[in-house]
């Protein structure tokens, strides 16, 4: 698990979205429903013991980034998040078929630096529809559909994925009873540099023995360092659970 | 200590001993009345019990009537003392289930966030901030605990250290079970290590015979703010506990037994942790036991967990 | 304050005197209470400041009780203090209170007859010590009617603590059948049988031995905690609790021989002296067999034991209180092995308050405390105990004390032919 000093995914796609309003204000904008798609994944080919139906496995909804478009600062008159489409610029423009960064652009995607192996852009990017993303066959597939394009080469997550000892879920264990949401690779891994970021962790065990007590296990008077550090947050992988979505800002105050 | 020599004693008769008699009875009668004095808080302890409270029958031991009146009370307690409603079940073990569990120690991050579903769950002691999960921060290289720290506050995961929580491994062989001296923890059929609060009279022999630190004890009442009491309670698992009882990991069986992930799972970002049915073999959990290189803590002890530890390479 | 021969019905001896035993047993029972009640200056002053002792211990127990264990300094890593250590010992003093009875009726050694008596005495006041501690450790007092087999559920032979649990209270009844019987008939006059004492004197003896080999295993019994997961812990306790009752039993002898007119000859005192010199230096031997097998070894499991002896972590609160219990220890056998020192009682007394000490830190905070010292999962948490803990052991060891000195009383009073039946 190495974990190389990154900007945090979440940052850098904000700046980059900025970046993207301005240069597209004169450009058509495409008004777009704001959800970018619970994509309902395939669901998991297990027949249960008793043969009672399954219910689905459903992938959570990716957060941030492409799909229909790159999110941009702007709302429509309903109040929803205007959304730029990839074709908007990328449609007339000639792919860079062996650029793998974007720190030699002068505009878009500027911030961009790729950790991802030798990889180009357009190993995943679709240069013939930007709005999707290809598999190494040139198959096309939607931005939703991430687990079989990161599988290509990731097998061994993808096996652990498949069999439910990787990636966050939450729901049922019993899922005759209930449906199963999971996270998607990009929940936890920036695709452009998938190494884990590192988040600050939850409050340490409040034991009134670790209070009364210093050095070793328990150290003294500890306020600051549990709190408040949460915008060192990193990518978009968030715990799991809807109600306290991708924080981990310690919700307790109480010292 | 004076005997032979105590004059009184061979005066015999009279008013001597009259009068002895009568202080006798006033130094008892005072001595009587400190002791009563001395004892005096116990009287609003135990106002506050009631004799169903009291008379409360072992779990095991409750019809099913007798049983719906217990959760019908203890609803109306809590609902007096916090002013919440709650709703108590007490789900029975499934038929051919036996709940596993394995926690992948490759991608664990030690985040946390499982200790702190597990405290919001289980409506933990605000105050103390209790979980039944301690996340033990470790050296790369061995499993030695006496390396380990549970208090880091750095951002995780280091590249030098690996993540280890721990909670009750839910052992076939628990020695918590067996010392006992009231039969008050018992392992279910589906292999869940559980406490009857009623039951429990606070004697921490449980607690001293774990080897993996998985009990915890109510040193006092635990304290939730109304706001943040989790009102899916469970009669052996998630209820507010009373003062003075042990306690444990449960493995959220108001949640598993009706089919769902338990609430630490939930909160795991990376999906290190993998819970469900030993006895399916097609299973995750069992995926998991045949493929992986698994162990299980202090194998050496014979406790035979139901708790499991992997690696991925 | 009754007597707690009372308790004991010494039953009847044979059937045609039972109308007679009926009327005596009442008079004599009658007769110990005036006893015990009565007494000159010192002992009202004694008995007032026991009372005053216990009166706090009783109140800071109610507080527990009512508050919450928070009260104390015990934890979820420590979750065993201050009153399991004085259980431990408590059970060790009454185990060894009745080592007297080995030559008295092994041996049949005369002199030591009657002494024997104030042996046993003094073991029913530690069980009444012992049972008060674990009760005040328990968080759930008023559930204790869970243990009572019929309405509760009583996991024997399973849990250990059940085990205690028996043996406890049996030896509790089984030395106030035999004092109050002795004492009894010592009242009435008559010549004791031999069949309604005798093989309770032997069975008590085997009990002594069961009562803290079972606390012993109580701990040795748990896999997950190294520090007592040793076959010598069983002997270890016995040999400890063959130091701290004698110890105590001397200076009982020399303090009565001193308040009463009871004549109690030299030949009991050499009897014990002779017995402290070797079972100290047992004591010493098995401590010293512990050390050699945690230290050479070494590994994780040594670290309760480098925990206690010489710190961990820069954690070393226990440290100070083993060096002096091995120093009080070493000195106090080398006191009962030099000649000159069994002779002068003021070096006895010494020696036997030394070891006495010596085994109070040994077994109690020097046993249980390390043992969750580091914690099961190796995190550190040290334990001092609270205030109210110290008033609440403090409380216990004064009802002990209460019980003790009313027990001792009532027998002086009896044996001395003071109190005797138409007198």
């Amino acid at each position: 698990m190495p974990h190389p000093p990154a900007m945090p995914a979440a940052l850098r796609l904000a700046q980059h979205t900025r970046r993207v309003v301005l240069w597209t204000a004169a450009l058509a904008l495409v008004a777009t429903a704001g959800c970018n798609g619970a994509g309902d994944g395939p669901p998991m080919q297990k027949p249960s013991a008793k043969g009672a139906p399954l219910h689905p496995v459903t992938y959570r909804p990716r957060l941030s980034g492409p799909g229909s478009g790159l999110q941009t600062d702007l709302k429509d008159h309903h109040g929803k998040p205007v959304k730029a489409p990839c074709r908007s610029c990328h449609d007339g423009k000639l792919p860079a078929r062996k650029r793998n960064t974007g720190t030699s652009l002068k505009a878009f995607h500027v911030g961009l630096t790729m950790q991802h192996g030798r990889l180009s852009c357009l190993t995943c990017h679709n240069a013939d529809n930007y709005d999707t993303l290809r598999l190494a066959d040139s198959t096309p597939v939607p931005f939703d559909d991430l687990m079989q394009l990161c599988g290509q080469c990731h097998g061994p997550q993808k096996r652990d994925y498949d069999h439910g000892s990787h990636g966050g879920m939450t729901g049922y264990w019993d899922r005759t009873k209930g449906p199963r949401v999971r996270n998607q690779c990009v929940h936890c891994h920036d695709p452009h540099a998938p190494a884990y970021v590192g988040v600050v962790p939850g409050p340490r065990p409040k034991d009134r023995f670790l209070l009364n007590t210093s050095g070793g296990h328990g150290a003294g008077d500890h306020g600051a360092a549990d709190h408040g550090a949460a915008d060192h947050g990193a990518a978009d992988h968030g715990a799991a659970p809807p109600k306290k979505p991708a924080t981990h800002a310690p919700a307790q105050g109480g010292h | 200590m004076s005997i032979s020599d105590d004059p009184v004693q061979q005066q015999g008769g009279g008013d001597g001993v009259a009068r002895r008699t009568v202080l006798k009875a006033a130094g008892a009668t005072l001595g009587a009345a400190a002791f009563a004095k001395a004892l005096a808080p116990l009287t609003t302890w135990a106002e506050d019990m009631s004799a169903d409270e009291f008379l409360q029958k072992h779990y095991k031991e409750l019809s099913p009537a007798e049983l719906k009146a217990t959760l019908a009370r203890i609803e109306a307690d809590t609902k007096k003392d916090t002013g919440v409603d709650v709703t108590l079940t007490a789900d029975a073990p499934i038929e051919g289930v036996k709940f596993g569990y394995a926690l992948n120690l490759s991608i664990c991050i030690g985040c946390r966030m499982c200790a702190e579903a597990c405290h919001e769950e289980n409506n933990h002691d605000r105050k103390t901030h209790n979980s039944y999960i301690r996340v033990f921060e470790m050296d790369k290289g061995s499993i030695d605990f006496a390396k380990g720290t549970v208090d880091y506050v750095h951002p995780v995961p280091r590249d030098d250290k690996f993540y280890m929580p721990v909670q009750c491994q839910h052992c076939d062989e628990p020695p918590c079970v067996d010392v006992c001296p009231v039969e008050a923890t018992w392992k279910e059929k589906d292999g869940i290590v559980v406490v009857d609060y009623d039951w429990c009279i606070g004697c921490r022999y449980c607690e001293a015979a774990c080897p993996y630190h998985a009990r915890r004890f109510n040193w006092h009442a635990p304290e939730v703010p109304a706001k943040d009491i989790n009102p899916d309670q469970g009669l052996l698992s998630n209820r507010i506990r009373p003062q003075g009882v042990m306690e444990k990991c449960h493995f959220c069986l108001h949640r598993t037994r009706k089919g769902k992930m338990p609430a630490c799972l939930e909160a795991c970002p990376t999906g290190a942790r993998v819970f469900g049915n030993l006895l399916d073999p097609k299973s995750e959990i069992r995926w998991v036991l045949e493929n992986k290189r698994v162990f299980v803590l202090k194998e050496e002890l014979g406790t035979k967990p139901s708790f499991f530890y992997f690696f991925d390479e | 304050m009754s007597p707690p021969e009372a308790a004991s019905a010494a039953p009847p001896e044979m059937p045609h005197a039972t109308q007679r035993h009926s009327v005596s047993y009442v008079r004599f029972l009658a007769r110990l209470l005036d006893v015990a009640t009565d007494g000159g200056p010192k002992f009202y002053t004694w008995m007032i400041l026991l009372t005053a002792i216990a009166l706090v211990g009783a109140n800071a127990w109610a507080h527990q009780v009512a508050e919450g264990m928070a009260l104390t300094h015990m934890t979820d890593h420590v979750s065993w203090g201050l009153y399991i250590a004085n259980f431990t010992f408590g059970v060790g003093l009454a185990a060894g209170g009745v080592l007297m009875v080995i030559p008295a009726y092994l041996y049949d050694d005369h002199d030591m007859h009657d002494v024997v008596i104030f042996g046993e005495l003094l073991a029913v006041a530690a069980i009444v010590v012992c049972i008060g501690f674990v009760g005040v450790d328990i968080g759930r007092p008023d559930r204790v009617w869970h243990m009572l087999p019929g309405v509760g559920r009583f996991n024997w032979p399973v849990s250990m603590l059940t085990w205690d649990v028996l043996v406890l209270n049996g030896y509790l009844l089984l030395n106030l059948h035999i004092c109050g019987y002795l004492l009894y008939h010592r009242f009435i006059g008559k010549r004791p049988r031999k069949r309604w004492y005798l093989p309770f004197v032997l069975l008590s003896i085997v009990w002594a031995i069961s009562i803290h080999t079972v606390t012993a295993f109580l701990y040795a019994g748990l896999g997950g905690r190294p520090f007592w997961n040793s076959a010598l812990l069983a002997p270890r306790f016995l040999a400890s609790a063959f130091v701290s009752g004698p110890a105590l039993i001397i200076v009982l002898l020399l303090l009565l021989r001193r308040l009463t007119s009871l004549t109690i000859g030299e030949g009991p005192v050499r009897t014990l002296v002779n017995i402290l010199r070797i079972t100290t230096l047992v004591n010493l031997f098995m401590l010293a067999s512990e050390i050699f097998v945690e230290f050479y070894t070494g590994g994780s499991h040594t670290a309760s034991a480098e925990y206690l002896f010489l710190g961990l972590h820069g954690h070393n609160d226990l440290v100070p209180w083993m060096w002096s219990a091995i120093t009080f220890n070493v000195t106090a056998a080398a006191l009962f092995l030099w000649p000159k020192a069994a002779e002068n009682n003021r070096l006895l007394v010494l020696a036997c308050v030394l070891t006495f000490a010596g085994v109070w830190i040994e077994k109690g905070m020097g046993l249980i405390i390390p043992g969750f010292v580091p914690s099961t999962l190796h995190e550190l948490v040290e334990y001092t105990p609270s205030l109210v803990e110290w008033k609440v052991t403090a409380g216990i060891w004064a009802l002990g004390a209460l019980v003790l000195t009313v027990a001792m009383k009532c027998a002086t009073a009896v044996l001395s032919g003071h109190e005797r039946l138409g007198r």
